[in-house]
C-alpha cells in the first residue's frame, strides 16, 4: 500500500510534527511504502545544523535520520515552499526531491491513503 | 519603548505582518519560538527595512537549526529577554 504523509508543521510548535513522522516511521515498520511529502512549514523539519542542547526538547533531526533505517526512499520537498523561505535542497539534512505542484497532485492521486498533518 | 513579541511563524500566521505595522521605529521586536522563523526569505527583507530594533532569542535559532545573517537581528538570552521587558513601558505579545 502506498502511503502518503504530508507534513506541514514546523518542528518545534507543539507536538504535532513529532507525532506525524512517529505516524510515519510505525507505518513504514509494518512493510507499508510510505512516502514523506515535506510542505510549508514542515520544510523547517529538515534544516541542518538543529541544536537542542540549550533546551529540554528533543531534536526532531535525529528522528529524521532513522527514516533510511524504515526504508523510506521518497522523499520530497515543495520547490515553492523552499524558494519561499530562501533555502536550497543543499541546507536539508536528509537528501529530498524537490517537487512542483503538478508533482505533488500526481502524489496526492497515485497514493493508496494519505496522511495530512 | 514598546516590547512586541513574535512567537509564530510568519509563513503560518499573519501576526507578524500586522504587529510590524504597529511597531514605532523607538520600539523593540522580539522574535520567540517559532517567531524567529522571521529571519528567512522575504520576511527578512521586511526586517532589514523596518526601523525598530529587532532582536531574537539565540537558543531559539540553534534549535531550529536557523543561522542568520549578521546584523539582521540582536541575538540575546533569556536573561536579556527579562531585562528588556523590565525596561519597556509596555510589553505586547502578539498572537
Amino acid at each position: 500500500m502506498n502511503c502518503l504523509f504530508i507534513l506541514r508543521q514546523s518542528p518545534y510548535h507543539g507536538s504535532l510534527a513529532r507525532e506525524a513522522l512517529d505516524m510515519a516511521l510505525a507505518f513504514a515498520a509494518f512493510d507499508e511504502n510510505v512516502q514523506l511529502l515535506f510542505l510549508d512549514d514542515g520544510i523547517f523539519q529538515l534544516l541542518k545544523d538543529q541544536d537542542s542542547s540549550a533546551l529540554v526538547i528533543k531534536n526532531i533531526a535525529k528522528s529524521l535520520a532513522a527514516v533510511e533505517i524504515y526504508d523510506i526512499n521518497e522523499i520530497y520537498v515543495a520547490e515553492e515552499c523552499l524558494k519561499r523561505r530562501g533555502l536550497r535542497t543543499d541546507d536539508l539534512s536528509i537528501a529530498a526531491q524537490a517537487v512542483d505542484t503538478r508533482i505533488i497532485q500526481a502524489l496526492i492521486a497515485d497514493a493508496d491513503k494519505v496522511v495530512n498533518l | 519603548m514598546q516590547l512586541h513579541i513574535i512567537n509564530q511563524s510568519p509563513y503560518q500566521k499573519s501576526v507578524f505582518s500586522q504587529a510590524i505595522k504597529v511597531a514605532a521605529a523607538q520600539d523593540a521586536i522580539l522574535l520567540v519560538d517559532d517567531g524567529v522563523y522571521a529571519l528567512t526569505g522575504d520576511y527578512l527583507q521586511q526586517i532589514k527595512q523596518h526601523p525598530a530594533q529587532w532582536l531574537a532569542i539565540n537558543e531559539h535559532l540553534a534549535l531550529r537549526g536557523l543561522k542568520p545573517e549578521p546584523g539582521a537581528a540582536k541575538l540575546i538570552d533569556f536573561d536579556a529577554f527579562v531585562s528588556l521587558s523590565m525596561k519597556a513601558q509596555h510589553c505586547l505579545s502578539w498572537y
